[in-house]
């Protein structure tokens, strides 16, 4: 029972700790907090990976992402510098008001479907075997049902590099 | 020991013939000297499009019995097969229109490259059989996309269209995602069949948590069909980007975004079909309403055009809504002309745009049906088509439509839409007016090269072939539609 109320209590703050982390990146006006509060928001994401067994994963989550591609993040910010436009400079307006009102609307369905219709099926975990999140059945995993899946992640991010290339070069001709 | 699933090369190959082909066309940016290089990507990218054809048409002719490939993570099938040829087709025309289009060449071998991949994507999601094929297809085709629309910096906007179509295309993705992880979360499955097996096996249907994702999976592909209410960055991208994008963007993303729609909604939802039937009926009633009353207003004619394409989005999606075969065959065979309708019209709006070196509005229509009479009859016909006019497929896609929501007992539906049609009736007359019922001396506009406009006889080759598939989808009904029908009867 105790173990339950820890596992409760570390979710509890991981979870409000990424939804606080991840309202932080959009409303800093500066770049460089921005990027900061992503690396906390991935940092607790990788909390809740490893409360739903996925250790491979939750290790992968902060190597890879809290690490290799926020260093780039914020090499990035260091070349352009810091600018940047205020986001509230024009106060708030209707497409505001709706934009804040309809994504209310939505975290209360989601609110409402998770926690209340489905509380029967979710209250109880699944059974997790001792494979369940180890690097070979992710592996396994990869090589056998999400084979083409796993091949086609790397042509779109082959192409989001060629893309990145494209525009990159552009910019550097304009100045 | 890791056995791993059996490739079969044979249903991926439409796919992997654009892929090789904008592979080549890629090299062309480091190998081929910089004069050669249009000529070479466009050769490439063209020959890619129609080995893809080829490929799709063999896939077709060898495939009459659907099934699931490479761990059943794409489906090889006649639906996803005739998609393929209708995207590659798009595609095709496409590489014509933008053969000519003055872009500055720095980046014109990676524009063909991009263009070939785009198609791959799209093909390759039109087969996507379980949410993850179906997210990444989504992903490649629509980053190929955002590139595309933005690849033309000399063009004012075009920049501005990518990144609106990169925010608003990634807030569609994001809700496709969620979705796809709430249907995961109520049935633990990833494939289509096995997501209507544990909803038939669990008694799922009507749980809140399955319901919810279902309804953030269709908002995501609204997106991307670009249906209303999630249409509003149609107008501004398909304005910014380049003429040749914007009618590839229009003809093929709506085929394959449509025909994945029709897909998951029949294999994986048949349960919910009485919720998810009214849900696409709304949609494609808002899609008719926003799009043919906002066409109204428009003076410029690729923001007309685009609302135009929102409006036919609600005519396919009445399809999609009648959950029936005859819908499914009614969408097929709509995709068709519409597609070359589309391309066709977008192609001759790229061709006076270049001829004044401004955007075309219907006021500097004036006369240029006159001036250029292949080109003007051809928007007349593409607009008469758009508006269902019998003698251009549009007529019978219309037709086919209505009768899918007819038979499926939706009489109001039929209502709605040949309402849309009436209304549409005067924007797309208004074209034709301009093109040849007003002098073209009330336009202050001279050509401006002077002298004869530029003869652009790729431009005319692939109007010329939209003209011929919209008027010969009228006459060649009965082929066109025992296509579909074994298209569709993969899922009714």
């Amino acid at each position: 029972m105790a173990g339950n109320i820890l596992v409760w209590i570390v979710w509890v703050v991981a979870a409000l700790a990424c939804l606080g982390s991840g309202i932080a990146v959009i409303t800093f006006s500066n770049p460089f907090y921005s990027a900061l509060s992503l690396i906390g928001n991935l940092a607790s994401l990788a909390v809740l990976y490893l409360l739903l067994s996925a250790e491979f994963v939750a290790a992968a989550q902060v190597l890879v992402y809290a690490g290799a591609v926020m260093v780039m993040f914020l090499f990035v910010i260091a070349y352009l510098g810091g600018r940047a436009d205020a986001p509230w400079a024009g106060g708030p307006s209707w497409q505001a008001l709706g934009a804040v009102a309809a994504s209310a609307a939505l975290l209360v369905e989601v609110i409402v479907v998770i926690g209340l219709k489905s509380s029967g099926r979710l209250s109880h975990s699944a059974r997790v075997d001792f494979f369940y999140g180890r690097p070979y059945e992710i592996g396994r995993l990869f090589l056998t049902d999400h084979l083409l899946a796993f091949e086609i992640t790397s042509i779109v991010l082959l192409i989001a590099a060629v893309g990145g290339v494209i525009l990159g070069s552009h910019s550097r001709e304009t100045q | 020991m890791i056995s791993t699933p059996h490739v079969d090369w044979f249903a991926l190959s439409p796919t992997l013939a654009l892929l090789g082909a904008g592979a080549v066309a890629l090299l062309g940016a480091v190998l081929v000297p910089r004069r050669a290089r249009r000529p070479f990507g466009a050769t490439v990218c063209a020959f890619g499009f129609v080995g893809a054809i080829a490929a799709a048409a063999l896939v077709y002719g060898f495939s009459a019995d659907a099934h699931g490939v490479i761990g059943a993570a794409i489906q090889r099938d006649r639906l996803g097969a005739l998609a393929e040829m209708i995207i590659a087709g798009a595609g095709f025309l496409a590489v014509w229109t933008s053969a000519t289009e003055p872009m500055p060449d720095d980046h014109i071998a990676e524009y063909y490259a991009l263009l070939a991949w785009a198609g791959a994507g799209m093909a390759f999601l039109t087969t996507a059989s379980t949410l993850m094929t179906l997210f990444l297809g989504l992903e490649w085709f629509s980053i190929s996309l955002y590139i595309l629309c933005a690849i033309d910096v000399d063009l004012v906007g075009s920049l501005e269209a990518g990144l609106k179509y990169l925010i608003v295309g990634g807030f569609g993705s994001a809700m496709l995602l969620f979705g796809s992880a709430l249907v995961y979360g109520a049935t633990g499955a990833l494939r289509f069949g096995e997501i209507a097996h544990a909803v038939a096996a669990q008694h799922l249907s009507h749980d809140a948590l399955l319901v919810a994702g279902l309804a953030l999976v269709i908002g995501g592909l609204g997106f991307k069909a670009s249906a209303a209410p999630f249409h509003m960055w149609t107008p501004d991208v398909y304005e910014g980007a380049p003429t040749p994008v914007t009618a590839f963007m229009s003809a093929a993303t709506k085929t394959a975004a449509l025909v994945l729609t029709l897909r998951v909604l029949v294999t994986a939802f048949p349960q919910e079909a009485r919720l998810w039937t009214l849900a696409i009926a709304v949609i494609a009633c808002a899609s008719l309403a926003v799009g043919n009353l906002a066409a109204l207003v428009q003076r410029g004619v690729k923001r007309m055009l685009a609302y135009s394409s929102i409006s036919h989005a609600g005519f396919m999606l009445i399809a999609i809504a009648a959950n029936n075969a005859l819908g499914g065959r009614a969408l097929l065979y709509y995709l068709v002309p519409y597609s070359a309708m589309s391309i066709g019209s977008f192609a001759v709006v790229a061709a006076r745009e270049r001829e004044l070196n401004a955007p075309v509005t219907v006021e500097n229509l004036a006369g240029f049906g006159w001036e250029r009479p292949l080109l003007g009859i051809s928007l007349s016909v593409f607009m008469l088509g758009f508006a269902g006019f019998p003698l251009t497929g549009g007529f019978v896609g219309k037709f086919y439509v209505f009768a899918a929501a007819y038979r499926h007992g939706w009489t109001w539906l039929v209502i709605v839409g040949v309402a849309a049609t009436a209304v549409s009736l005067y924007y797309y007359l208004g074209v034709v007016r301009a093109l040849f019922m007003r002098p073209s001396a009330e336009l202050q506009l001279a050509p401006v090269a002077g002298g004869s406009p530029p003869s652009e006889r790729l431009l005319q080759t692939a109007v010329t072939g939209a003209l011929v598939v919209t008027v010969g989808s009228f006459f060649a009904v009965q082929p066109l539609i025992e296509g579909a029908k074994h298209a569709a009867g993969v899922l009714f």
